[in-house]
């Protein structure tokens, strides 16, 4: 009987925990989806924290908000993880169109590496300049919207791991997806506080703040590395009981779509040519000018896969990354393009989409346009970015330049420059305007492969050769200039280093500096070589943004001179050269080298447009008169006609 | 498309020309002049005793199919061989050959029109044909003086087609349709002007 019993209660409780954990399934992605009614929810919702307890902002020591659990209970968390802003860091990180990389950047050793783990071509990633989750998430976490890196802890047998890291990581607890980074249409929301928490190591508290929920007191970095933060209360959350109702229930004013605001803290584009007390000149994306939003474009389903603008319509396959397109519905994702929406989609789900014309798009009419130039040309090569000008500029970005750090934080920097707009061709093959930096860095090439020394490895080898601890050192063009004695003498450090690596494992090391597009060695006699490189040539990523108004865009007006004159900076322009060597000397680079153009060609067929105003005339003369020719033969023939027919009575 | 269209025409128009040439030997219609009478420029009509503006309307007709066969190679060459549209140097050669052969055509149809003018046995010839009645076709000139017609109203369309896109009238569907019409037309121009330079030549030799 007892072993009935037994056996019966063990059912039971097996399917009492069944039930609980379908239920806690069921009302995972509750909220994902769109039930049909338009008008946005109200978010008057139970904060939760870490360990999925309610926050109540009166106890003491309240913990702050994980996003996981709190928007988790309605939302499918591990589906948006795999989203286009949260995946970069896994194994299997899509690629697809290049972007704009994280640059690691060390002035002092004059290097900036472009890092990317989607295996981009000249970037590196993280991993190959020793870069850990945690490290990552200390260079880069300013403008980073959580997950990815960092919910990255190390397992228990990573035995490669840092065993530092493995104390650090409770400390400052893990760096979820901030989903209100996005979603929290509160202008209390303020990014540069979760980039602030992030400097102190305060990950677990950075989305709490930003939310403007609550303050913290403490830091992370300042604590050792033996404090338990289980019991030990040296960063304290003070919430604002304010927002909590007497449920303990706060109001988020969350929306579904993103608002550009939100968008432009990692993704802000600053023009230096009219910086600071200029800034009020700028105009902004013509599509937000006439009231669109980012997302408006790049739209996203639960997944976050956010689209890109990139997959047009009849382009199959315009990435080497077949993964990419699987990841996307193409049909649909194609109607959102550039001429998605203005020319409409031929292979669209629908009508609409066929059509195109989304959200008011006008169907641009490109008179005088001979339809060629749109196989040659992406849609940005006329319409984004800055106009061209003789010699590329220069621009700063939110995420590689650290913009948007308010307050005590504020950074200024100014490297890496970022140069643009460079006119090269894109994998599609379409000529494209992109920004570009010139990586520059210390490393190895080892059986011919080069990869980039960790800036902090190079500041142990070469501190002094580089000068690291020179307080105030002269800058030149914003670099510390580098002499070519200094890159030798560094060589030789980097190669004593790694002398005893070479003989052990019998491989083919050599130190190598990577600057200004060249790849500088020694030779077999210690002299200092540099030859042009693969590794060294300039990482660029295609832009589509600042949209400038179509009376602004290159050849409106028919105006070819835009393009086919013999001092077009489209095609004949300068692009500046970035290098610590001789940062003084202003070095530049053709344009058409990167457009893959003929200079003779596009010279000649430049000049050919002197003769074309000729050559319209000539044609309408030549026109007229052979049409008056056959005018008058043409009468001629009636009249005979006229005749032979007025014979037959 | 086009390029099936194409090699389709030239095709019927070289079987079209040698059928007919198999025919005029079978008929034996070449033996009337001997070879030694003829001068040896007899295939652009050059004879002793031309005056010099009969030498000019030649040597403008040399420069003229000259031109159009450089622009044919140049258009024609990489569409039917690849189906590639003309780029580079090759089109500015197209574009830069394009604006002399419109100047000699206003030259030849100025300077020729009027001997090509149809006379009273051609028109009635014409008719009959038009009405499928029998038509004597002994000597006639008929279809030479056609196709130089045919050609020189074609040339108009080949040329306005292409001169009409440079000008800020036509957006890109008027665009395309603009290249069709220059690329069908040209197509068209092509054949009259082959077929016509067969004729001529035959008549020359006959």
């Amino acid at each position: 009987m007892i072993q009935i019993i037994r056996t019966f209660m063990s059912l039971m409780l097996l399917i009492c925990v069944n039930a609980q954990l379908r239920a806690a399934e069921k009302g995972k992605g509750l909220g994902d989806g769109h039930d049909g009614n338009r008008s946005s929810i109200s978010h008057v919702i139970t904060l939760y924290d870490e360990k999925d307890v309610e926050i109540k902002p009166n106890v003491s020591q309240p913990r702050p908000i994980s996003m996981r659990n709190t928007c988790g209970k309605c939302h499918d968390y591990d589906a948006m993880a795999s989203g286009w802003h949260f995946h970069s860091g896994s194994t299997n990180a899509l690629s697809g169109r290049v972007g704009e990389p994280w640059v690691l950047t060390d002035t002092r050793i004059r290097t900036q590496i472009p890092i990317s783990n989607r295996g981009w071509k000249g970037a590196y990633k993280p991993s190959d300049v020793d870069m850990s989750a945690w490290k990552f998430l200390k260079q880069f976490s300013s403008h980073f919207p959580g997950g990815n890196y960092g919910e990255m802890v190390p397992s228990d047998d990573d035995e490669d791991a840092d065993p530092e890291e493995f104390l650090r990581w409770p400390i400052s607890g893990t760096y979820e997806i901030n989903c209100l980074a996005c979603h929290h249409a509160d202008r209390k929301q303020n990014q540069s506080d979760a980039a602030l928490q992030a400097a102190r190591e305060n990950f677990r508290w950075a989305a709490t703040v930003a939310s403007g929920l609550a303050t913290v007191k403490g830091a992370a970095s300042e604590l050792d590395d033996f404090y338990d933060p289980e019991t030990e209360y040296e960063i304290v959350t003070n919430y604002d009981k304010s927002r909590f109702d007497a449920n303990n229930k706060v109001f988020l004013d969350i929306v579904r779509k993103p608002p550009s605001n939100r968008c432009y803290y990692c993704h802000s584009t600053q023009d230096l040519q009219t910086p600071g007390k200029d800034e009020w000149v700028h105009n902004e994306d013509v599509h937000l000018a006439s009231g669109m939003s980012c997302s408006d474009c790049h739209r996203n389903g639960v997944d976050h896969m956010m689209t890109r603008g990139d997959i047009e319509p009849n382009h199959k396959n315009p990435h080497s990354s077949n993964d990419y397109l699987k990841a996307f519905d193409i049909k649909k994702v194609a109607s959102y393009s550039c001429s998605g929406c203005h020319l409409g989609n031929e292979s669209g789900v629908d009508a609409a989409n066929k059509m195109g014309g989304h959200l008011g798009a006008p169907i641009p009419e490109h008179k005088g346009i001979p339809p060629i130039h749109f196989e040659k040309l992406s849609c940005t090569a006329c319409h984004s970015g800055k106009l061209p000008e003789n010699k590329t500029s220069r621009v700063r970005t939110a995420r590689i330049h650290k913009l948007g750090l308010h307050g005590r934080h504020t950074m200024n920097k100014q490297l890496p420059h970022v140069v643009t707009p460079v006119f090269a061709k894109a994998e599609n093959g379409k000529i494209t305007p992109h920004n570009m930096i010139w990586p520059s860095f210390w490393g190895l090439k080892t059986n011919g492969v080069v990869k980039p020394l960790p800036p902090s490895l190079v500041r142990e080898i070469a501190s002094d050769a580089l000068g690291v601890e020179t307080d105030n050192p002269e800058r030149i063009n914003d670099w510390i200039e580098l002499s070519e004695e200094q890159i030798g003498n560094v060589l030789k450090l980097i190669g004593e280093d790694y002398s005893n690596e070479t003989d052990k494992d019998k491989v083919s090391l050599e130190a190598i500096y990577v600057g200004g597009g060249n790849l500088f060695s020694l030779s077999d006699d210690g002299k200092l070589i540099s030859v042009p490189h693969e590794a060294a040539e300039p990482y660029k990523w295609p832009i589509a943004h600042d949209v400038r108004p179509a009376s602004q865009s290159l050849g409106s007006n028919g105006n070819c001179a835009d393009c086919h004159s013999q001092d077009s900076p489209f095609i004949f322009g300068e692009v500046e050269v970035d290098t610590p060597i001789n940062p003084g000397e202003e070095e530049t680079v053709p344009m058409t080298q990167f457009g893959g153009l003929d200079p003779l060609y596009y010279q000649s067929f430049a000049f050919t447009f002197l003769f074309r105003p000729w050559m319209k005339v000539v044609v309408i003369i030549a026109s007229v008169l052979i049409g008056l020719v056959l005018l008058l033969f043409a009468l001629k023939g009636l009249d005979r006609i006229v005749k032979m027919a007025g014979k037959n009575k | 498309m086009f390029r099936d269209i194409s090699y389709s025409i030239f095709v019927i128009i070289f079987l079209g020309m040698v059928m007919h040439i198999v025919a005029d030997l079978v008929k034996g219609k070449f033996d009337s002049k001997s070879k030694g009478q003829l001068h040896k420029f007899w295939w652009i009509g050059w004879s002793n005793g031309l005056s010099c503006f009969s030498k000019l309307k030649r040597i403008v007709l040399i420069v003229a199919v000259t031109c159009l066969i450089v622009m044919f190679i140049t258009a024609f060459s990489g569409r039917l061989a690849a189906n590639q549209l003309m780029t580079g140097y090759i089109l500015m050669i197209h574009v830069g050959t394009a604006p002399v052969f419109i100047v000699c055509t206003v030259f030849l149809i100025v300077s020729w029109g009027y001997q090509c003018r149809l006379t009273e046995n051609e028109w009635g010839e014409l008719l009959n044909r038009i009405m499928l009645k029998p038509a004597s076709h002994e000597n006639s000139m008929l279809f030479l003086k056609l196709t130089f017609w045919f050609s020189m109203g074609l040339s108009v369309p080949v040329s306005l087609s292409m001169l009409a896109s440079m000008f800020t009238i036509f957006g890109t569907h008027g665009q395309e349709v603009l290249f069709n019409i220059h690329q069908y037309t040209s197509l068209a121009l092509v054949s009259s002007v082959v077929i016509h330079l067969y004729l001529l030549l035959r008549n020359q030799y006959k």
